[in-house]
């Protein structure tokens, strides 16, 4: 009991923001009117460690992020609300330094002021005369309209229609044919690849309808994403921006997962069991502590999925690929990873992340896309220390249908194995998941993780909380009755005596 | 080797300078006197055309279409070669011509053309399958900065946009990968494409001297100095060979 407490507290500690943070918001005191000149003086200070003191990109950043920064002087911009041939307005590049762009390595940057933000966009502006010799005008945004089961149904028509599907992928994960062929690529010369639009959190270009609209008329200047300003009409644009953000995922962020007691294991991965299944999103990110490191991962969500039986539990992960790769000439396969720790201890100590330790090791549950569904049962003690076990008891189904890889994992709560956990109801069970996208040259320590989660398979609810409630009613409410009585007789008492 | 590569590379940087460079404003006043530019682009020998093969929306584009990247007439003249005089800064008005694109056929129409900045593209799409027409100034190197990438996806779609910016540019489609086509945006009318013989003929030029520069999809692209004299015809040939 004093065990759950004491998560329950570190749960809660996680959830309070961290103070440290504050500091870095803009604070509204009192500024000195800021000169357009000082653009340059706060961009070499802020800006130029990735966009280039010269504003070309050619900083030492340009090996660790993906996409890369924008090359300011090379005069194509993608994010524009303008029309297509012009040049990005302030606005628009007002919007990228205070709103970021999500998925990159550039964030939102809220310590400037408003005028401070005015001069570098001045600033920037420098790098491509040429581009910005002439005023640009916004493309009219405002008043869109209300999105409706019809308007989203004309916007998927239109989807079909205007060939988004093509890149974009029946399901809108970026998974479409036509966005791999090999000469796609962008002005600069870079390898593109087509947007997932189930993903919000990862669009570029921002996920708000009003984003989404923008995008579909104005193009993405210097990429294959064209404009369909001069095609579609306004309000068929909007229908297809309300299909587009109909698509987005609501992601369910969380410390711990609940896997809740069914009568019988869904089969396999398109069993409708799954769907009324709660799930956790966790946020992945580069394998960043040991060589090869992944600075440029492509893998952001894993959705995870549990339910057990009293004999098993099945656990399925999610995640999205817009090119699977069953392993080819220099190209990894994709693969998918669970990892618990070795011994489950009460309390919230965990191994280390990564593949644990000698101490404290971990137990990886290994599914790989070519493998045909035979799963790899490790024991790490550190990342230089990894055996595969000889046997085990764990199997695997995995599927991969537009875009979307799903694995079901399925082992029994307790297989008697050393090294691989037996799992008890109602504790908390570390877990992490470890994902690889081939095509992105993901492989060995080469990976995208999540941090440490919880799952919790949840004990069945006993009979008496649903008795015990009841009784519980009925005792008060006749104990209200003999003490309302009481009080009247009392009162008749004194009646009497007066 | 070493130096060549790395003058290859030095040039290359220097073509989007070179482009920057173009953006003078270009003077117009009546010409009187002045003098032509004519000649004839030839190959060295004959080089066979090349077919592209079709993979996607068959019924609209065919199975495989002829190139026409080496149109070489029997006395070896080439088709579809841009002469251009550099750099004119003043002379006669730059013609009213718009420049329609047409997607036919799943092939850009015409393959090579001319644009005068301060004109229009009219942008066509005869087809009845989705196009994107996507402009770009070459920049070498695979690099090119986009003009317009317009979506098409009806069939009969036109799409007008101004003239802006000047230089070579490629035209492509996003959809379908083989189709390209080249179109030279000129802020002066000193212009010309090699006819089915090879030959062009640029007049009314100031007396004076200039850098032509002469290029070609498949040959690549010559400069050369030509000296202008007034009522006359100054001849400029050029005979290219396959690298």
């Amino acid at each position: 009991m004093t065990n759950i407490a004491a998560i329950l507290l570190l749960i809660v500690s996680l959830l309070l923001p961290v103070s440290g943070y504050a500091d870095d918001k803009h604070k509204p005191e009192e500024k000195k009117p800021i000169e357009a000149s000082q653009g340059k003086t706060i961009y070499d200070s802020w800006c130029a460690q990735c966009h280039g003191y010269k504003g070309d990109a050619d900083a030492y950043t340009k090996d660790v992020t993906l996409p890369l920064p924008r090359d300011f002087a090379f005069g194509v911009y993608k994010f524009r609300s303008s029309a297509p041939g012009e040049p990005p307005t302030d606005a628009d590049l007002t919007r990228i330094i205070r709103k970021g762009n999500p998925g990159t390595s550039m964030p939102p940057w809220e310590r400037f002021s408003d005028d401070e933000v005015k001069a570098i966009v001045q600033h920037v502006k420098t790098f491509a005369p040429d581009v910005f010799s002439s005023e640009a005008k916004s493309i009219k945004l405002d008043n869109p309209p209300k999105s409706t089961p019809e308007s989203i149904a004309k916007g998927k028509e239109l989807f079909n229609m205007a060939k988004c599907v093509e890149c974009h992928g029946k399901e809108g994960r970026g998974d479409g044919e036509k966005g791999w062929q090999a000469d796609f690529k962008t002005d600069w010369g870079y390898r593109v690849a087509p947007a997932n639009y189930t993903q919000g959190w990862e669009l570029r270009n921002g996920s708000d309808l009003v984003d989404i609209y923008r995008t579909i008329s104005a193009g993405l200047a210097g990429t294959p994403m064209t404009s369909y300003l001069d095609s579609l009409k306004d309000d068929e644009r909007w229908s297809l921006a309300h299909f587009i953000k109909s698509l987005q995922l609501t992601r369910k962020l969380g410390v711990a997962l609940k896997v809740k007691k069914v009568e019988s294991l869904p089969v396999g991965t398109d069993d409708a069991k799954w769907k009324d299944v709660e799930y956790l999103d966790l946020p992945i990110g580069g394998q960043l502590m040991f060589e090869p490191r992944n600075f440029t991962s492509v893998i952001t969500n894993a959705r995870v999925r549990g339910v057990y039986t009293p004999k098993e539990i099945a656990i399925m992960l999610e995640w999205t690929d817009k090119q699977p790769s069953k392993g080819a000439d220099n190209i990894p396969q994709d693969s998918a990873r669970i990892q618990f720790p070795v011994k489950l201890v009460d309390g919230a100590e965990r191994p280390y992340f990564y593949m644990g330790s000698r101490k404290a090791p971990a137990n990886l549950w290994q599914w790989k896309a070519s493998d045909d569904n035979k799963v790899v049962e490790l024991i790490a003690k550190g990342f230089d220390l990894v055996e595969s076990k000889e046997k085990t008891d764990i199997s695997a189904v995995g599927t991969y249908t537009d875009g979307l890889y799903r694995v079901v994992f399925k082992r029994a709560l307790n297989t008697g194995q050393e090294g691989s956990p037996a799992f008890m109801v109602g504790k908390f069970i570390p877990f992490s998941v470890t994902l690889f996208d081939g095509n992105n040259a993901e492989d060995g320590n080469k990976s995208a993780i999540s941090a440490w989660y919880f799952l919790m398979m949840e004990p069945p609810t006993p009979i008496k909380v649903y008795v015990m409630p009841p009784i519980a009613a009925i005792l008060v409410f006749a104990l209200g009755l003999v003490m309302a009585n009481n009080t009247k007789k009392t009162r008749d008492q004194r009646k009497k005596k007066k | 080797m070493r130096r060549i590569v790395l003058s290859v590379v030095v040039l290359a940087m220097l073509i989007p300078a070179a482009l920057f460079a173009e953006v003078k404003d270009y003077k117009v006043e009546d010409v009187k006197g002045g003098g032509s530019i004519k000649g004839k682009i030839k190959a060295s020998s004959a080089v066979p055309d090349e077919t592209l093969t079709i993979a996607k929306d068959e019924a609209a584009c065919g199975k495989s279409v002829k190139a026409e990247k080496y149109l070489i007439s029997s006395d070896m003249g080439v088709k579809n070669v841009i002469v251009a005089v550099e750099d004119v800064e003043k002379g006669k008005a730059v013609p009213k011509t718009d420049l329609v694109i047409n997607n036919k056929k799943c092939v850009f129409e015409p393959l090579v053309g001319v644009a005068y900045v301060g004109q229009k593209y009219i942008i066509k799409n005869e087809d009845p399958i989705f196009h994107n027409t996507s402009l770009g100034i070459m920049l070498g190197e695979g690099k090119r900065r986009t003009v317009y990438n317009l979506a098409l996806p009806n069939k009969d779609q036109v799409i007008e946009k101004p003239i802006k910016v000047a230089g070579m540019q490629i035209v492509q489609c996003d959809a379908h990968s083989w189709m390209r086509g080249y179109v030279y945006a000129s802020k002066h009318p000193y212009v010309a494409v090699t006819d089915d013989k090879g030959n062009f003929e640029i007049k009314d030029l100031l007396p004076g001297k200039y850098k032509v520069k002469i290029w070609h999809e498949g040959f690549g692209e010559v400069t050369k100095d030509v000296e202008v004299k007034g009522g006359a015809a100054a001849e400029l040939d050029h005979t290219f060979s396959k690298k």
